[in-house]
């Protein structure tokens, strides 16, 4: 197996962009005429890379663009409104848990009786508690996620590679 | 003095003509208090930033909310950021701020499968208004396809695809944003291309 093997997706990458010489070109065409692997190879790929491709930024796009203004927040990413029902559900359920677990003899518990401050009412810190570990992210909203990505982008020039710190 | 350890009063940049400031000009400019600076580094990377965050959004007001989000988020870190940064290196700026788009792209992908399980009929659609239901819900189905193709890539290939097919960066420029050889990014990116046909199919296959 030759290094364009290894590379072959981004030789037919650049030649879509036109960014190969004729010579390097003529060095691909070569390279698939005598190599069954990477001519059978070069057609899924040049499909994917095809099928991947997003369509040309509009000068719409870039106008509006234009119009924002960068110093001020965006508007607040819009949610799903189906999640709203489940969240409307989910806290229902949650209330009508604590409910029952009010409302049960004491002698129906497995457990020790337990304080009456354990059945609290939506919006204390032990009712967000229990919802945030059953559903951490309906509470966190991923702030703590881009908090570490920005932890990341300020760590990144200190590591190996500007780029290096990305996570997965 | 400032942390970037040149004169506060600097003298005020041109920002056009034949002594046009590079990036790390106007980072620079930008610390000795400069407002205008960070405008012009948005100006000149907005359309770049757009190509890197766009496939993540639905629509085009979400892309430009994806945009400005990345661009605060830069603005926010400068003042931690800037001060550190390899200012002697050209694309040092570039280089960081191409990272931070992949990272608010790569956030809102991950936000938007938390948030959006609803079925694609009930979905704020991309296409043009003047496109058939059938022919926009085909599209997003397509797209939604490709971003869950690219979910199965491991970082270093959505990095090295992200800035290359969607930033449409030569592999030289990808190489030196993220900090390997040309030919590694070469590697990687065939690698990512040929898991992608294996996550959605299509011609060619073997």
């Amino acid at each position: 197996m030759s290094m364009d093997c290894e590379i072959l997706g981004a030789l037919l990458s650049e030649r879509r962009r036109g960014e190969l010489s004729p010579e390097e070109s003529r060095a691909l065409d070569a390279h698939l005429a005598g190599c069954a692997r990477c001519r059978e190879e070069a057609r899924g790929l040049e499909s994917v890379l095809a099928r991947v491709e997003l369509p040309s930024i509009s000068a719409a796009e870039l106008e509006a663009l234009r119009a924002r203004r960068f110093n001020e927040p965006p508007r607040r990413m819009r949610r799903s409104g189906v999640w709203q029902v489940p969240a409307v559900l989910l806290a229902a359920a949650a209330a009508a848990l604590l409910t029952v677990s009010i409302r049960r003899p004491a002698h129906h518990r497995a457990t020790p009786v337990q304080p009456v401050e354990t059945a609290t009412a939506p919006g204390s810190d032990a009712f967000l508690g229990d919802s945030q570990e059953l559903f951490p992210d309906l509470t966190s909203d991923g702030a703590d996620d881009r908090q570490d990505s920005l932890e990341d982008d300020v760590l990144s020039l200190e590591g190996q590679g500007l780029f290096g710190n990305i996570d997965g | 003095m400032t942390q970037s350890g040149r004169p506060r009063h600097a003298p005020q940049l041109t920002l056009v003509g034949p002594s046009t400031p590079t990036d790390e000009d106007l980072v620079r400019s930008h610390l000795d208090g400069d407002g205008r600076a960070f405008g012009v580094l948005v100006q000149r990377h907005q359309r770049l930033v757009l190509a890197l965050v766009r496939r993540y959004a639905r629509t085009p007001e979400e892309s430009g909310d994806l945009v400005q989000q990345a661009f605060l988020r830069a603005f926010a870190a400068a003042g931690r950021v800037f001060p550190r940064m390899r200012l002697s290196e050209d694309g040092a700026f570039r280089a960081w701020l191409l990272r931070v788009a992949v990272n608010v792209g790569k956030n809102h992908a991950r936000d938007g499968r938390r948030w959006r399980l609803e079925p694609v009929e009930s979905m704020e659609l991309p296409a043009p208004e003047s496109a058939p239901v059938t022919e926009r819900l085909e599209a997003e189905q397509r797209r939604r396809l490709v971003r869950s193709a690219l979910d199965s890539l491991t970082r270093r290939q959505r990095e090295v695809f992200a800035l290359r097919e969607d930033g449409e960066l030569p592999f030289a420029e990808v190489a030196r944003a993220i900090g390997i050889t040309e030919n590694n990014a070469k590697v990687h990116f065939h690698h990512a291309v040929r898991r992608l046909r294996e996550r959605l199919g299509g011609e060619g296959e073997e």
